[in-house]
């Protein structure tokens, strides 16, 4: 769709039904390597011998689990360094989404020989990061579009009092964010985000208004050039971040004079206390930001645990613990929480099977959707089996052997597409942005309110 | 090999020891590159650029530099082949009266090496002297071409010290860069089992301690480098053609499958640390992070594997002989060629080379002209020399013109800032180990970018990653703008700030003592004494390798003369410049500072400064 088409649509009388709702806010928290969510929400009672079984040296003990229950399929436990997760389970605003991952459809063990069926280069992380983020199956061509950037586009019109973009990342470039119109920005919790020196004559008034005015105006000259239709490629590239640069900071540091609630003291060691410290910010200030609808990128990574999971896993676990539960209790007190929803995404799930004292790369996983809008307190699909033997769930190796690689039961699609729902993405888009989604029979996993 | 013989021995006799396997340079050499590097522990300014030239007539560097077809030649090439030109280097470069001169001469150079340095400054879980000492290697090592493609190596044969273990093993690390920088011009077969068994390498991607299937435990062999040495470190996801193209076009051949991987996995077990009696521990800190990995033969997996290209390790080999065929099935993979040379030209020179760029020096990798297959040197000269590295941004193909070159990676762009500014560390930077910076955490939180302290194995930033300019192009032939991930709007803005603060506030003329680097402008005011036009050909030399376009030039000039109080609208006269030429000559010294520093900043801040063509 044309900027044009949107500006038409934009200035239509009456807010459009996709902004109806009031203001809310999508977090995709990425847990780059590759989590091992088998691990973090384990089947206790009947189910658990199996999982130890299977898991050996690596299985958590029945002791370390947070024991919670699902009406449905009874008992299962956090591990005991994810009390926050557990504690919002209890609380109904924590759904786990069980055993997800790409596909291209409905996927049975005896299509995974067939290439053809099964998403592109399987296994690897690159891959399937953007698999994850792009929901498309392939990394070639529309692939490299993503689903929170076509979101983004989708509701462009909520947010046409915004100056700045309302899809931000707070990580670094992503592919789920990315979009054919580029309508993102990123800024980071390590820099601090202020002025350019040299770009805004208003600021470094230590230094003669002379200088100030003449580097101002040059250099904006200079950007006009750079940024013309004959310039080279990257040269064009460069003007434009450089551009988009001056306007998103000096947005940026004028939103962020008026708003001092959400400056919670965030750990400084927690890398994703601090983009979440950062969102919380970037929250309580949306209205004043012109915002009906955000879409954030937070990422924590390490969790490519292939040796020494053991001691590895707690850690990573009471990183991600302690930051959920700061983020909560400053969403809490700015009476947010029911407005925004945060979900996770990881490359993929681990192998049931051990390497020694870690975990190989596999697909399906769970993930964790939490917020007061979520439809939490339940476990949504059926837990995958964790048998060694005649495991229907198993990718399978080449000599019909257990491979320990689970074959998701819930597509990127379908978890997109919920999630998509309820931030007001017309039903009439979903199938584009989610190409899996016409393959399977349930469209929607029931877990937004 | 023994490895009983490593026991007892200091670090620094260690890493002689170690060193004795580069066979190309004597020991005599190391000991004097060694003691020489370990006796000049803290940075002075006296061991840079300007008096390294060893013998050679003076260099003049009082006089401006000049812009040439030659020595625009030699200045693009010093933007791709060191850290940055700087006066000196760019006078010296063009002593040798051709490019292949100095390329040939920089492989000839010996090694920096940067770990009896970062020895000497702290123990092994102390960060900063890792990232001080690469930076001050960067800014006055002599061997910039060799430092320049470890750089380059070091991106590719990723390791990271994000996580705790090789956090707390600083020496391993450092080691494991001098180990690239020793081998930037050996043979790629060589490195590839360097890298391997370096032991950085072996915690890194998790080949140390990997031990054979116990079926009864459920327990099979680790994959995780199995996987990586074959998508990052030689042959890529794609059967590749002679031009780095995956075939067939539009529905690519996965050059390995899982059950691959699954063999080579087989293939790396049985590695363990040359100085660790037992297998099973989780305290890897006290063990020897810098000799090479040895085998422990009752954990490697003796069954025969399957590898790539029809090959097989046959049943009952040692943990080394299965390594040596497994590296060999590798190393003589069509696709090495073509996707370590697009790396490499992708680190140096282009985002987006062509295919016959890729497959001419595909072919330099394959056979070296003596019929050696993966000599290095020969694919560094292969790159710095092809028709496209040096002609492409003046190429009648309007395309090749248009798509020629790459954005600066944030670490490079500000090495070739303070090299060609001379920087000096401030006193107080100096002390607390600063990286010429403002801060300590400085070049990985403003830039993005610290040496071997990426996010993951992936690098800081994907060699396909796109943007919505690249986006927008022909999807047959798709662009990419990789360095682009990690420049940020917060980064940039960032990054635009602290220059901003070293050009204004950390002079030399404002601040002599210093928290971050000093620059010296005294040079450049030298320079726009002798008129703008020289002045603005000069920094155009050493900052743009010649190639600021003609409207910037303009708008410098304006600038200039407006400063001096002659109206643009009558600056195009001869008699106006003339005006402004005398002005220069005769204007007060804070002036003169003013016009410097202001247009240095436009420079360095502008988008031309950002890429390099």
């Amino acid at each position: 769709m044309t900027s044009m088409a949107l500006a038409g649509l934009a200035s239509k009388p009456v807010q459009a039904a996709e902004c109806a709702g009031g203001p809310k806010s999508l977090i995709c928290l990425f847990l780059a390597g590759g989590a091992d969510s088998f691990n973090m929400f384990v089947p206790v009672g009947d189910g658990y011998s199996e999982y130890r079984s299977t898991r050996n040296d690596l299985a958590v003990d029945e002791s370390d689990l947070l024991e919670v229950t699902d009406t449905q399929q009874g008992a299962f436990g956090f591990h005991r360094s994810l009390d926050v997760m557990h504690q919002m389970y209890r609380e109904g605003e924590l759904a786990v989404v069980s055993n997800v991952g790409p596909l291209l459809g409905p996927t049975a063990q005896a299509d995974v020989g067939n290439l053809a069926l099964l998403p592109e280069s399987l296994f690897a992380h690159n891959t399937q990061q953007k698999l994850w983020q792009n929901a498309a199956g392939n990394i070639s061509g529309s692939g490299a579009f993503g689903w929170g950037g076509a979101m983004g586009v989708q509701l462009a019109r909520c947010n046409v009092a915004a100056n700045v973009p309302g899809v931000i990342s707070i990580n670094g470039s992503n592919t789920w964010q990315t979009s054919q119109d580029g309508n993102y920005m990123a800024l980071s919790p390590n820099a601090n985000i202020e002025r350019m020196y040299g770009f805004d004559p208003g600021i470094a008034t230590w230094i003669p208004e002379a200088s100030r005015q003449a580097t101002s105006i040059r250099l904006q000259q200079m950007l006009a050039h750079a940024s013309s239709e004959n310039q080279p490629l990257l040269i064009r590239e460069a003007a434009d971040i450089l551009s988009r640069s001056k306007n998103v900071t000096q947005q940026m540091e004028e939103t962020f004079d008026n708003f001092t609630q959400a400056d919670w003291e965030p750990d400084y060691r927690n890398k994703l206390e601090r983009q979440l410290h950062l969102v919380t910010r970037l929250i309580e200030a949306r209205e004043s930001l012109g915002m009906e609808r955000q879409l954030f990128f937070v990422r924590m990574g390490g969790w490519d645990t292939h040796s020494n999971q053991n001691e590895r896993m707690p850690l990573l676990m009471n990183e991600l613990n302690s930051a959920l539960g700061n983020f909560r209790s400053a969403l809490s007190a700015l009476k947010l929480s029911d407005s925004v929803t945060t979900f996770t995404a990881s490359d993929f799930g681990r192998t049931l099977t051990s390497n020694g004292n870690g975990t190989d790369h596999g697909w399906g996983g769970h993930n964790f959707v939490f917020g007061g809008a979520v439809a939490g307190g339940r476990v949504v699909g059926d837990l995958p089996s964790y048998a060694k033997i005649n495991n229907p769930n198993d990718t399978g190796d080449k000599h019909g052997e257990f491979a320990g690689r689970i074959i998701p039961t819930q597509s990127v699609g379908q978890y997109g597409a919920t999630l998509a729902r309820w931030m007001g993405v017309p039903e009439s888009s979903l199938t584009s942005m989610f190409p899996d989604l016409s393959q399977f029979k349930k469209q929607d996993l029931g877990f937004m309110t | 090999m023994s490895t009983d013989s490593h026991r007892g021995l200091c670090p620094l006799q260690q890493y002689f020891n170690y060193l004795f396997k580069f066979k190309k340079i004597g020991l005599a050499l190391f000991l004097v590159v060694g003691l020489a590097g370990f006796s000049q522990v803290s940075y002075s300014a006296d061991s840079s650029i300007n008096t390294a030239n060893t013998g050679e007539a003076a260099l003049r560097t009082d006089q401006p530099l000049e812009k040439t077809e030659f020595s625009v030649d030699i200045a693009r090439l010093l933007t791709q082949a060191s850290f940055g030109a700087t006066h000196a280097s760019l006078a010296k470069a063009a002593g040798y009266g051709s490019l292949e001169a100095w390329i040939d001469a920089q492989i000839d150079l010996p090694v920096t090496l940067q770990l009896p340095k970062v020895q000497a400054l702290g123990h092994a879980s102390f960060r900063p002297p890792r990232h001080y000492v690469w930076w001050q290697t960067a800014f006055s090592a002599e061997d910039q071409l060799r430092q320049r493609v470890a750089f380059a190596l070091s991106e590719i044969f990723v390791v990271s010290d994000i996580d705790y273990t090789l956090g707390n093993a600083q020496h391993g690390v450092v080691h494991y860069y001098d180990m690239l920088a020793a081998s930037a011009f050996g043979n790629f077969r060589t490195l590839l089992e360097d890298i391997t068994l370096h032991p950085v390498m072996g915690i890194y991607l998790s080949m140390i301690r990997n031990e054979k299937a116990d079926p009864l435990n459920n327990i099979r062999p680790d994959e995780n480098y199995a996987r990586e040495i074959m998508q990052l470190f030689t042959i890529g996801l794609y059967e590749l053609d002679e031009g780095g193209e995956p075939i067939p076009a539009g529905n690519p051949t996965p050059s390995y499958t899982q059950h691959d991987v699954e063999e080579y996995a087989r293939v790396f077990t049985g590695w363990n640390f040359a100085d660790s009696p037992e297998w099973q521990s989780n305290n890897l800190t006290q063990y020897d992070k810098i000799t090479p990995m040895v085998p422990q033969e009752a954990f490697h997996d003796t069954g025969s594997k399957r590898l790539l290209g029809g090959v097989v390790s046959p049943a009952g080999l040692s943990a080394r002989e299965d390594l040596e065929i497994a590296l060999d099935s590798l190393f003589n993979h069509p696709n090495v060629g073509p996707f370590i040379g697009k790396s490499l030209i992708q680190r140096l020179v282009t985002s987006n080379p062509s295919k016959q760029y890729v497959a001419r020096v595909a072919a330099a990798f394959n056979d070296n002209g003596s019929g050696v297959r993966g000599d290095l040197a020969a694919v560094v000269k292969a790159i710095l020399l092809d028709s496209e590295a040096r002609q492409a941004p003046n190429s009648a193909d309007a395309n090749t013109a248009q798509n020629f070159g790459k954005l600066k990676e944030p670490l490079i762009r500000v090495t070739h800032i303070l090299r060609a500014l001379n920087a000096t560390a401030g006193v107080n930077a100096e002390s607390q180990l600063h990286m010429f910076s403002k801060t300590n955490d400085a070049a990985g939180v403003l830039l993005g970018q610290a040496v071997l302290s990426s996010p993951s194995v992936f690098n800081f930033f994907s060699p396909t990653f796109r943007s919505s300019y690249t986006l927008s192009g022909d999807e047959q032939v798709p662009l990419y703008a990789p360095e682009l991930q990690i420049l940020t709007e917060s980064l940039l803005s960032a990054a635009n700030n602290d220059l901003h603060a070293m050009l204004y506030d950390s002079n030399n003329r404002s601040n002599k003592v210093g928290r971050s680097a000093i620059l010296d402008i005294d040079a450049p005011i030298t320079m726009l004494r002798k008129g703008r036009d020289v002045y603005l050909e000069h920094v155009n030399m050493l900052f743009m390798s010649g190639g600021m376009s003609d409207n910037m030039m303009n708008v410098l000039s304006e600038f200039i003369n407006e400063r001096v109080g002659v109206p643009n609208s009558e600056a195009l006269t001869n008699e106006a410049i003339s005006t402004v030429n005398h002005r220069l000559a005769n204007a007060d010294e804070d002036l003169a500072e003013s016009i410097v520093v202001d247009s240095l900043f436009m420079i360095l801040a502008s988008p031309e400064f950002m890429v390099q063509r």
